[in-house]
């Protein structure tokens, strides 16, 4: 028995699985051993096939003296315990390849390639796109030397109409999200006991915490009118108390601007600018003809919150 | 020494040395493992007939397949019935 001691420790080494056809299958097994290949495994089939395992090493001979007999052989499978570290030796290539192609993806996904603003502070695009230039982002920059926390907190500090900013790396795109801080009292004045308007506008929606709603979602409301009213029924008697509400108002600006044909976009792009700050709905352009001149009415919509309380 | 060639050393039998053309090692009824075997004559998943330098030997038995055979060496697992010498 120890005169094979080799192909025992083989054994547990790498072996290959094929699949023979043909008559007489033991002669291809007898003359197999004679040429000295272990043979493991070896089940029969029906159809007379049979599987048989021999050690790697040994299976292009196998395969050879199969095929000069005239045996259909194909290959099944490589198994043993090294096999995966032979896939790994003989896929080198692929592994290096997955390497490089790991480490360019890397270097490459520092890069930055472009910028999106998200939110409704967008509208600050402009300001902080310079902002972010003034700090060494643009394209082409690194997302390592930039740190990003650092770069929120600057915008904060840098704009004060906004109340929050977030700046994340996806990819190859830095995003930054910006939202616009509510200005409780642009555009009303109210005290406790009452919310009155101070602009022409139409109501989006209202919501009374405290207090008698005047107005409804859709009513046309102009400046002075009392929008919430600080008093209320109690055991039949009317009582004033504190006013707590919210309101958003759609605002309507209007613009006008002449200049020659198809400067639709320009005059939109100036009543938006005409707007800076704002959190516009709407914009809607006509174009009227003046003798050779062109006269652009942009109507834009902008939206306004209130809260009291 | 293998451990057969021990136990043969207690039996202390010059003749059952000279008469020795095969061992054949029994694990259960699951497999077996024979030296100086010289060929597999036929087998099927029922019957492994092997040819010894004198006669034959069949091993009968379940779902039989061969394990190793290398040299002169076989071993066949399966669920071993029985043995015969032909």
């Amino acid at each position: 028995m120890r005169k094979h001691k080799g192909n025992r420790e083989s054994l547990t080494g790498l072996k290959t699985t094929f699949e023979v056809q043909g008559s007489n299958l033991e002669s291809l097994l007898k003359i197999a051993k004679n040429k000295g290949i272990a043979l493991f495994d070896v089940k029969k089939l029906q159809n007379k096939r049979m599987l048989v395992t021999v050690n790697f090493k040994e299976s292009k001979n196998f395969f050879a003296i199969a095929k000069e007999l005239c045996y259909n052989i194909k290959k099944i499978r490589d198994k043993g315990k090294t096999y995966p570290l032979y896939r790994l030796i003989k896929s080198f290539g692929l592994i290096v390849g997955a390497v490089l192609f790991f480490i360019a993806q890397t270097l490459s996904s520092d890069v930055v390639l472009s910028v999106s603003y998200l939110g409704d502070g967008s509208i600050y695009k402009n300001s902080v796109q310079e902002y972010l230039s003034r700090n060494g982002v643009h394209k082409y920059s690194r997302f390592s030397k930039t740190d990003l926390a650092m770069l929120e907190d600057g915008i904060l500090a840098s704009h004060k109409n906004l109340s929050f900013a977030s700046c994340k790396k996806e990819g190859n795109r830095l995003v930054v999200e910006l939202v616009l801080a509510k200005d409780d009292t642009n555009g009303f004045q109210g005290d406790k006991y009452e919310l009155i308007c101070t602009e022409d506008g139409v109501v989006e929606s209202i919501k009374v915490y405290r207090g008698t709603a005047l107005v409804k979602v859709g009513d046309a409301v102009k400046k002075g009118d009392k929008l919430v009213d600080g008093v209320t029924s109690l055991k039949d008697q009317t009582v004033k108390i504190n006013v707590l509400a919210v309101l958003s108002l759609s605002v309507e600006r209007q613009f006008t601007f002449e200049g020659g044909d198809g400067m639709e976009e320009m005059a939109k792009m100036l009543a938006e600018q005409s707007l800076y700050g704002e959190e516009i709905i709407d914009v809607v352009t006509d174009k009227e003809q003046s003798g050779e001149r062109f006269i652009y009415k942009v109507t834009v919509k902008i939206r306004r919150i209130i809260s009291v309380g | 020494m293998s451990f057969i060639d021990c136990i043969k050393g207690c039996f202390n039998s010059e003749e059952l040395s000279a008469a020795e053309d095969y061992r054949a090692v029994l694990f259960g009824d699951k497999a077996i493992y024979l030296e100086r075997v010289k060929s597999i004559v036929s087998y099927t998943d029922e019957e492994v007939y092997l040819s010894l330098k004198k006669g034959g030997l069949k091993i009968k038995g379940k779902g039989l397949y061969i394990k190793k055979y290398c040299a002169e060496d076989v071993a066949v697992c399966g669920n071993i019935k029985g043995i015969e010498r032909v």
